[in-house]
């Protein structure tokens, strides 16, 4: 079944996980490329986004006949120009979401699992997720709602073990180039943000309408606030050179030693990036079946999610042939890609709703 | 058709089985792994590099554990130290090869010291530094050193004070004679500073070091300051005396320090230093002229007074203080000579300070950073205070004789 009801906390806290889930790992190192001093900033510019699409998503959902995006696609645009928009969005979902495996299993490989090959990694996780998605949306954020306080506490924990080790003059001079570093680099912070319109496909089940954006505020204010901590103990950890380290919270855990015993804590960040990714999968999973379900109209959504998820394994090998090539792709073009995905389709659609809505009023109070 | 819940968990059971059963077939057991402590690393012939490192191997030899108690002593700790060396056209392969000639699996994690040979040094080891950043096992706490002469020669020797080389050269490291410099600074220097200049630990082995009369001393590692690095080579070294020097004005001198002034002929007054910091202010005055103020504070107890002035009387507690403070800036200024003019490296950090206070003029004196650096004035003023005399108000050198 893919209903099932969750409050509006629940859903929060899984899009917190489902924004983070890559970032903390990541992030650090693009936005030192792009930003170098002034990177732990790019997180606060880039928050003005997280508000516009969890705004965007909820303005979506409240203009959707039914709730369903698709729905409100398809009167748009009409039945079947509808369908066709919905199922290229539903596609431009599957490449983002098969890159953002593809960076686990790689991440994974690399570092901690040398010999696995890398199609059971991808596999375990798919079939975890897919049984998390047959099961309902309530098993995503009741997993959500126990894994995430452990993985917030252990990401502050192997922060706070840095701080005897940080060293605050790296972040001087301030804006030493000028903003327009800071500006480049919060786009790609922008790019994780914006994944947060994925909630349009989740808003229906959530049973207390009234408090969508109270929380909708909080959950992008916890993003945020992560965010910089990480980038900033990293930044203060090892300065500029952040940007030739290909996972330099990684590397940060690994420094970290007291009293020469409590040392390789490397472990806990592959717990928190797993546990975290399983969170992260499982809502693009969700989404994705959701939105075919819808588009399609189907009786019995449950028997299409194994499927997808094969789909989901191959299209993880068809994103790129080696680590390198997907990492470029995140870097560059990645970013205007998945902006134009999530925040200006997104943006049309709303704005296509509005118009038409008020063209309606002017018609029915001309009558 | 509907198949009865009984059979799905004889299924569910029976599959569990054959994946648990597998257990441990492909295990890796501690006496199947080389767990190497610290690895040499040196420059051969041809541009070849050579790997040396010392494996420490956790099993007792079977000879030996059959002895029982006597073979445990006689065997002692040292015993189950292995040194073994390759040479390759880079290090990983030299690492293949070392390898390929041991039964046992090399296991980086544990590894805590890189050793590199003065020759390698001075070819410049960033090559070796992309392999050890690279090569995910290694961790960036990793200490780095350089020793005068081969590498290898160092991993054989086994002090009498610590288990192992390695134990001995990350403990000597913590004391007042030397810094730790691991591959993250190593790394961070690169990356920050305009022309990749560094410092890494200087080392003796005890080839060099020995004397026949000392023999006692011959299997110890000793410092012997610091060796400077500029564009991913090893341009120079500074001995203890100019290391002294550097450390005060980088604020890394350590409390705990010895420092013995001459007051006049063969008379000394020795000092404990007990706190000290050093306070770098960049300035570019009005006329464009870059300066440097180091502001140096510290202070100490007497340990030893063998000479003939008296700490009790204010006026000469200020003469000696002014002793200490002249020695310091002594000292100070004649690292601060060497570093700018003979090496022309900026180790201090004057980039990194400069940078942050006037970043404009800092990106337009980058490009020609050793130009700029060796025309920066420094200013040094010292205040040093003796707070306390030990136990002895007076000194015995006064006392008069019948």
């Amino acid at each position: 079944m893919l209903n099932g009801k969750i409050s509006s906390f629940q859903l929060a806290i899984i899009m917190f996980q489902f924004v983070l889930s890559s970032t903390v790992l990541l992030m650090p190192s693009i936005t030192t490329r792009l930003s170098e001093k002034d990177m732990w900033l790019t997180p606060l510019i880039g928050m003005a986004v997280g508000y516009l699409v969890v705004w965007l998503a909820y303005q979506l959902f409240k203009l959707s006949p039914e709730g369903s995006v698709v729905r409100l696609m398809e009167s748009l645009f009409g039945t079947y120009l509808g369908k066709a928009v919905s199922i290229l969005f539903i596609a431009f979902q599957f490449h983002i979401v098969s890159i953002s495996i593809r960076d686990y299993a790689e991440f994974i490989e690399s570092n901690f699992f040398l010999k696995t090959p890398i199609v059971v990694i991808i596999g375990t996780m798919l079939i975890l997720c897919g049984w998390a998605v047959r099961r309902g949306f309530e098993v995503i954020a009741r997993t959500g709602q126990i894994f995430v306080p452990i993985i917030t506490l252990f990401t502050l924990l192997i922060l706070v073990l840095l701080i005897p080790e940080l060293n605050p003059h790296h972040l001087l001079p301030l804006l030493e180039r000028g903003p327009a570093p800071v500006l480049q680099g919060s786009l790609v912070v922008d790019g994780w943000f914006s994944q947060l319109l994925l909630a349009v496909y989740i808003l229906p089940l959530v049973r207390d309408k009234n408090n969508i954006k109270k929380w909708g505020f909080w959950c992008v204010t916890g993003i945020t606030f992560v965010m910089v901590a990480s980038n900033l103990a990293v930044f203060m950890l090892v300065g500029e050179s952040a940007g030739y380290y290909t996972y330099p919270v990684l590397m940060a855990a690994r420094y970290i030693a007291y009293a020469e015993f409590f040392e390789h804590l490397e472990a806990i960040v592959m717990m928190v990036w797993v546990l975290g990714e399983y969170i992260k999968i499982s809502v693009y999973y969700y989404a994705i079946t959701r939105g075919i379900s819808d588009t399609f109209r189907l009786q019995k959504p449950e028997a299409i999610v194994m499927p997808v998820g094969l789909l989901l394994l191959f299209v993880c090998f068809w994103v790129g042939p080696d680590f390198q090539t997907v990492s470029t792709f995140i870097a560059n073009i990645g970013t205007s890609y998945i902006l134009i995905g999530f925040v200006v389709f997104p943006m049309l659609l709303c704005g296509l709703a509005l118009l038409r809505n008020w063209f309606k009023g002017l018609g029915t109070s001309a009558k | 058709m509907t198949i009865p819940m009984r059979y799905l968990i004889r299924a569910a059971a029976s599959i569990a089985a054959i994946a648990l059963l597998t257990g441990c077939w492909d295990r890796i057991e501690v006496n199947d792994i080389a767990i190497i402590l610290g690895a040499g690393i040196d420059q051969e012939e041809n541009n070849k590099v050579k790997l040396s490192v010392e494996i420490y191997l956790p099993a007792p030899d079977n000879n030996e554990s059959g002895g029982g108690q006597e073979g445990m002593d006689s065997g002692s700790k040292n015993g189950n130290i292995l040194v073994s060396s390759a040479i390759g056209s880079s290090m990983a392969d030299a690492m293949s090869k070392l390898q390929k000639r041991l039964s046992r699996r090399l296991y980086w994690g544990h590894n805590n010291v890189y050793v590199f040979g003065k020759e390698r040094a001075e070819r410049g080891f960033n090559d070796d530094l992309d392999f050890f950043l690279r090569y995910v096992r290694a961790r960036e706490r990793t200490n780095i050193y350089v020793t005068q002469g081969k590498a290898i020669d160092t991993m054989g020797v086994i002090p009498r004070l610590d288990q192992n080389l390695m134990e001995a050269l990350t403990e000597l490291s913590k004391t007042e004679v030397s810094i730790d410099v691991d591959l993250k600074t190593v790394m961070e220097q690169i990356v920050e500073t305009p022309e990749q200049t560094y410092t890494v630990p200087y080392i003796l082995t005890s080839a060099v070091m020995s004397e026949k009369k000392h023999l006692r001393n011959a299997n110890v590692p000793y410092f012997r300051g610091l060796t400077i690095f500029k564009k991913g080579r090893m341009i120079g070294s500074l001995d203890n005396e100019l290391t002294h020097g550097y450390f005060w004005i980088t604020n890394q001198i350590k409390a705990s320090t010895i420092l013995t002034a001459a007051v006049a002929k063969d008379e000394t007054v020795a000092v404990n230093l007990t706190a000290s910091k050093s306070k770098l202010i960049p300035k570019i005055d009005s006329s464009g002229e870059w300066r440097m103020e180091l502001i140096i504070e510290c202070e100490g107890n007497l340990i030893q007074n063998a000479s003939r002035m008296d700490y009790s009387v204010p006026e000469q507690l200020t003469e000696i203080e002014d002793l200490f403070e002249a020695m310091i800036k002594k000292n100070v200024d004649k690292s601060l000579n060497v570093i700018q003019q003979k090496y022309k490296s900026d180790i201090l950090g004057y980039s990194r300070l400069f940078r942050r206070k006037y970043p404009k003029q800092w990106a337009a004196a980058k490009p020609e950073w050793s130009e700029t650096f060796l025309r920066i004035k420094t200013d040094t003023s010292v205040n040093f205070q003796i707070r306390r005399p030990g136990a002895l108000v007076k000194q015995i050198n006064n006392i008069p004789m019948e």
